[in-house]
């Protein structure tokens, strides 16, 4: 008796024992779920030693690591008293919100404006009080449209919108501070209309607005694979067998991420998606297997063992490729790798241990029914049959549409985008992209990208020279489409100029190094001096400009992140130095890993299945026909990426571990059936029936329900969950259909040895052309 | 003969009548804070040059130097002169301080590479001075006879604190006008038995968050004054939450020189 015979005997043999050993080891790794944490941050999600992370930390080095929330309000006019006294009572209220900075809140309630009048320079803030009547509001009005450092900035043009924003400590966590916000804005709401913008703003929404659309449709997609199941099998055993298996797959992968201290972050959102899919295809295979057993005592133990090996191949080769994702340097993604990893061989043993042991004791109850031995080919079987026997028949015609089909994929390949852009996650009229598109329009914008300018010594930005240079970059960056505003001391340092040279709107040049600590000084006399610590460092060795930006596209901060580098490459100097900051500047680089990881990824796990199969089989034909059906499945769906324009970012890279851990389990499964049917007839029209049967209808079943499960996706009202749930979908499809229609005839031309094994089929394979 | 040597001679004849501990006994809250103030004020002037380090938390450091003279002929309000020795960018900067009862302070700025004065405006007592920990209010007399009716005062217990035994005095604002100027929701005092200086003093917010730290010490005698006039020679500030600190350090300290009535005017600024 092989080891497997001996095996499939020692679980059958024992059910109960089985089971009730399993539900123990299910409580134990299932305490775990009570340790489980969720991360919601990017912190620390990419390497240390990339250029774009250094450059982004030597900034934070000196100007913290700070991002910003944004809370736009606007009315008809703000300069009224009521309306002014809810920015300086959110202002107020802000200081108290976990994670905000409080001395680093901009509003008009505590910016300082720097005015000539009559007898001399005047700072303060521009409202020290609040203004009581319309009168003193038109006056502030006044004030406002004659600071150019906030008209236009921190209040729209027209006076009908006005900002406040808040600095962000590091490490702080988004939905905490999501939530704390928005609380305080439902406080102040109406007549004025408020928005909410800020990149820990735009990522809650996205990673809140995923977990919650696939909390409410991931049980419904479940419900539809039960439905799709229930179809298939007509039993409820096919039901609540791949059910089964699913629950307890998630329970061990995520009991087992607490125990592992891995937090759940926005990609691990995905685990229980992939386990619905790979705990209930390896129930579907057995069951397949199990039905068309002779009935018995005996059914479930020779079913067991006859499909024990390629489960084992297919639970190793899926675990392997879901690993391949660790070559992904984003420490989510990472994390993920290794919880995935867990899932698949929690469900390869589930499926190999507590699911055969409760199908022994329903078969065994069943021993008198009418479901005796395997049944005939139903009308299923003989389609299954004919599209074999067609894609045969017409080996060369059917291999030919798939080349060709392949041809224009590549086409669909390169001109898939990378990177996020965010208002084309979300429906029009999302709070999210409303508030962004109000931010550019009334405000020049929400994002940006954070350039340090750096000398060679402690008081660098003090030379004219230096400033003279910022402001020629900034007047070069001004230029650019996508640019809204810049920043910097620079401004800061005109505007007390012109101040004090009390000619408003005269061109004011600053030409000497004494005049600007002059001016500096002034401002420091009067203000804080804490104001200047967000636009230079403490020794004046680095100053920061702030690029806002009103465009959202990645490629659209790609080009200007380019033309920036390229700009202050050649053009600043001889002792100066730029480096680039701000989140925009994350995601970029973010961008950058996602494609670099995605490239990588697909090619190890392309190799570990070649070299698991090839291993196996002892073919390498094995191997290399095993990835036909991934690759293929993988490679369109990438090309109606690139057609539709969806973007190849986070989310649509998980697709692949995805789509390689079921793909290879449809080849291995066809490919270790129809070579046992070979070895068995020696026919390969006859095997190809038989696994047709078999195989064929098991990747149909696993194809359907599972496509049924994920088109609940696409209901979602969140754009990249929907897009999810197509592109799974159609990668399912697509590598299902392979396995299907793909493989008799590929097989067929290519004629590897390890399937046509005897003597004769040699020299049949004489007269057949390859 | 002033305020100061009446409350003095006070002290002095308490002392020697009571002995140590039965004259702790003797005063208020209120009446140790009137002798703080004595202790502080000259009759005419005080003149120093002042050393002023800034130091932030990761212990990178600006040091600035001015000549600082204070008017203290008007018992209330002071008037200040401050004029910028180093570092190179900054010299010749010269700085006017009036303060007024009611109104907002003076404040006039001569500026040499421009050769303007600018008057800026002096709208807040708890705007930063000078780029320092302290703030303007920091130097104005919060307590005593005049500004200590704006408060009230508590003896909290007498310890030992920075080698000195002191009292330690809670200073609260009194009146909502003075709660509304006012950066310091409640300052916590540690006066000298011995000198009636403060060593120690905890600002807090007005959320009553302890936010800034002051400490006096290198004390000795100065020049110009009454046999004992005693002074601290260097006062730190830190801020608690940025970690940031600035020291000053005082130099060639005298009091009551004579004063040109000219010094505190905006022309007297320009011509240095």
């Amino acid at each position: 008796m092989s080891f497997r015979d001996s095996y499939a005997s020692a679980i059958t043999g024992h059910p109960i024992k089985v089971i009730i050993s399993m539900i123990i080891i299910t409580l134990i790794i299932g305490s775990g779920l009570g340790d489980l944490t969720v991360r919601t941050n990017q912190d620390g999600d990419l390497p240390k030693s990339d250029p774009m992370v250094q450059t982004k930390d030597r900034i934070d080095g000196v100007f913290g690591d700070k991002t910003e929330i944004m809370i736009g309000i606007q009315s008809d006019t703000i300069f009224r008293p009521s309306t002014l006294q809810k920015v300086a009572d959110i202002s107020n209220d802000l200081r108290h919100v976990s994670y905000v900075v409080p001395d680093q809140i901009r509003s008009l309630s505590t910016v300082n404006n720097v005015v000539p009048n009559e007898w001399g320079l005047q700072v303060g803030e521009f409202m020290k009080s609040v203004p009581k009547t319309a009168e003193e509001a038109e006056t502030l009005n006044q004030a406002v449209r004659d600071n150019k450092l906030v008209q236009g900035r921190l209040v729209s043009e027209s006076g009908d919108f006005t900002v406040i924003s808040a600095k962000v400590e590091e490490g702080y966590d988004q939905a905490t501070l999501y939530n704390a916000i928005y609380e305080i804005v439902e406080q102040y709401e109406g007549p004025e209309r408020f928005y909410v913008t800020g990149e820990p703003i735009f990522t809650q929404e996205i990673d809140g607005g995923i977990q919650k659309d696939t909390a409410v449709l991931i049980p419904l997609a479940l419900l539809l694979i039960m439905a799709g199941l229930l179809i298939c099998f007509r039993s409820v055993t096919g039901v609540l067998l791949p059910m089964l298996a699913v629950v307890l797959s998630i329970v061990w992968a995520m009991g087992m991420m607490g125990h592992l201290s891995l937090p759940q972050t926005a990609v691990s959102s995905a685990l229980p998606l992939l386990l619905v899919t790979i705990a209930s295809s390896y129930t579907i295979h057995l069951l397949i297997y199990h039905n068309n057993e002779r009935s018995g005592d005996d059914r479930t133990r020779s079913a067991l063992s006859r499909i024990m090996p390629s489960l084992i191949m297919v639970g190793v080769t899926s675990a392997l490729g879901a690993f391949s994702l660790y070559v992904f340097e984003i420490l989510m993604i990472r994390e993920f790798a290794i919880a995935a990893t867990i899932g698949v061989f929690s469900a390869l043993i589930i499926n190999l241990t507590i699911i055969p042991a409760i199908l022994q004791i329903i078969s065994r109850r069943k021993k008198p029914s009418q479901d005796s031995g395997p049944s005939k080919p139903t009308w299923l079987d003989r389609r299954l049959i004919a599209v074999s026997m067609y894609s045969f028949k017409n080996s060369k015609k059917v291999v030919l549409v798939y080349l060709g089909i392949l041809v224009i994929a590549f086409i669909g390949v390169s001109k898939v985008k990378t990177g996020l852009d965010f208002l084309n996650l979300f429906e029009a009229d999302n709070q999210a992209k409303v508030a962004f598109n109000v931010f550019n329009e009334k405000i020049g914008g929400a994002r940006f990208i954070n350039v340090m300018v750096e000398g060679d010594e402690q008081g660098a930005v003090q030379r004219a020279e230096t400033l003279r240079q910022m402001r020629e970059f900034q007047n070069y960056m001004e230029r650019q489409p996508g640019v809204g505003y810049t920043n910097s001391i620079a401004d800061v340092l005109e505007q007390i100029a012109e101040s004090v040279e009390g000619e408003r709107g005269a061109e004011v040049v600053i030409d000497n190094d004494k005049q600007v600590a002059e001016y500096l000084m002034l401002y420091e006399m009067s203000g804080s001096p804490g104001d200047f610590s967000d636009l230079v460092d403490y020794d004046y060795r680095r100053a920061k400009i702030q690029l806002m930006l009103t465009t959202s596209s990645p490629d659209d901060h790609k080009h200007l992140y380019d033309l920036a580098k390229q700009y202050t490459d050649e053009h600043l100097g001889p002792s100066l130095r730029a480096d680039f900051g701000g989140d925009v500047i994350l995601w970029l680089a973010q961008d950058g890993y996602v494609v670099k990881g995605k490239i990588l990824n697909i090619l190890m796990a392309i190799a570990i299945i070649v070299v698991i199969v090839a291993f196996s089989f002892k073919s390498i034909a094995a191997g290399l026909l095993a990835i036909v059906p991934v690759a293929f499945g993988v490679t369109v769906t990438f090309a109606i990426m690139g057609f539709f324009g969806l973007r190849l970012d986070m989310p649509t890279s998980i697709i692949t571990g995805l789509a390689v851990g079921i793909g290879i389990d449809f080849s291995i499964h066809y490919l270790t059936r129809l070579k046992k049917e070979m070895s068995a007839t020696n026919d390969y029209e006859r095997s190809l029936a038989a696994t047709s049967t078999t195989s064929s209808k098991a990747v149909l079943f696993d194809t359907f329900t599972n496509m049924l499960g994920f088109s609940m996706l696409t209901l979602s009202q969140f754009l990249p969950v929907q897009i999810f749930g197509y592109l799974v979908s159609l990668t399912m499809l697509l590598m299902g259909a392979s396995a299907i229609i793909l493989y008799p005839a590929l097989i067929n031309i290519v004629r590897p040895k390890f399937i046509f094994t005897h003597q004769e089929t040699i020299q049949r394979s004489a007269y057949e052309p390859a | 003969m002033n305020l100061r040597k009446i409350l003095l001679a006070g002290v002095a004849l308490a002392g020697i009548l009571g002995g140590n501990t039965a004259y702790s006994e003797q005063y208020t809250a209120r009446e140790i804070m009137i002798l703080n103030e004595a202790a502080r004020k000259a009759d005419i002037s005080e003149t120093a040059e002042l050393e002023m380090t800034l130091i932030d938390r990761d212990g990178r450091s600006r040091t600035r130097r001015v000549l600082f003279i204070l008017d203290d002929t008007d018992p209330t309000l002071r008037k200040s002169y401050m004029k910028f020795l180093s570092p190179r960018n900054v010299e010749g900067i010269s700085f006017v301080q009036i303060e007024h009862a009611a109104e907002d302070n003076d404040r006039w700025l001569y500026l040499p590479s421009l050769r303007r004065t600018r008057r800026i405006s002096g709208n807040t007592k708890t705007d930063s001075f000078v780029g320092t920990d302290f703030s303007f209010e920091d130097f104005e007399i919060l307590d005593g006879t005049v500004a200590g009716t704006n408060r009230d005062y508590e003896i909290l217990r007498v310890e030992e604190k920075m080698g000195h035994e002191t009292w330690v005095i809670e200073a609260i604002p009194a009146t909502d006008e003075e709660r509304a100027v006012t950066g310091y929701g409640r300052r916590v005092i540690w006066i000298s038995q011995e000198h009636f200086h403060a060593v120690y003093t905890e600002f807090y917010d007005h959320d009553d968050v302890l936010f800034k730290v002051m400490t006096a010490d290198n004390f000795g005698f100065v020049e110009g004054g009454d046999e004992n006039e005693y002074r601290p020679h260097r006062l730190t500030m830190e801020t608690l939450k940025t970690g940031h600190q600035t020291v000053i350090n005082f130099y060639d300290f005298v009091l009551n020189n004579p004063l040109s009535s000219q010094m505190f005017t905006r022309e007297y600024l320009s011509r240095g």
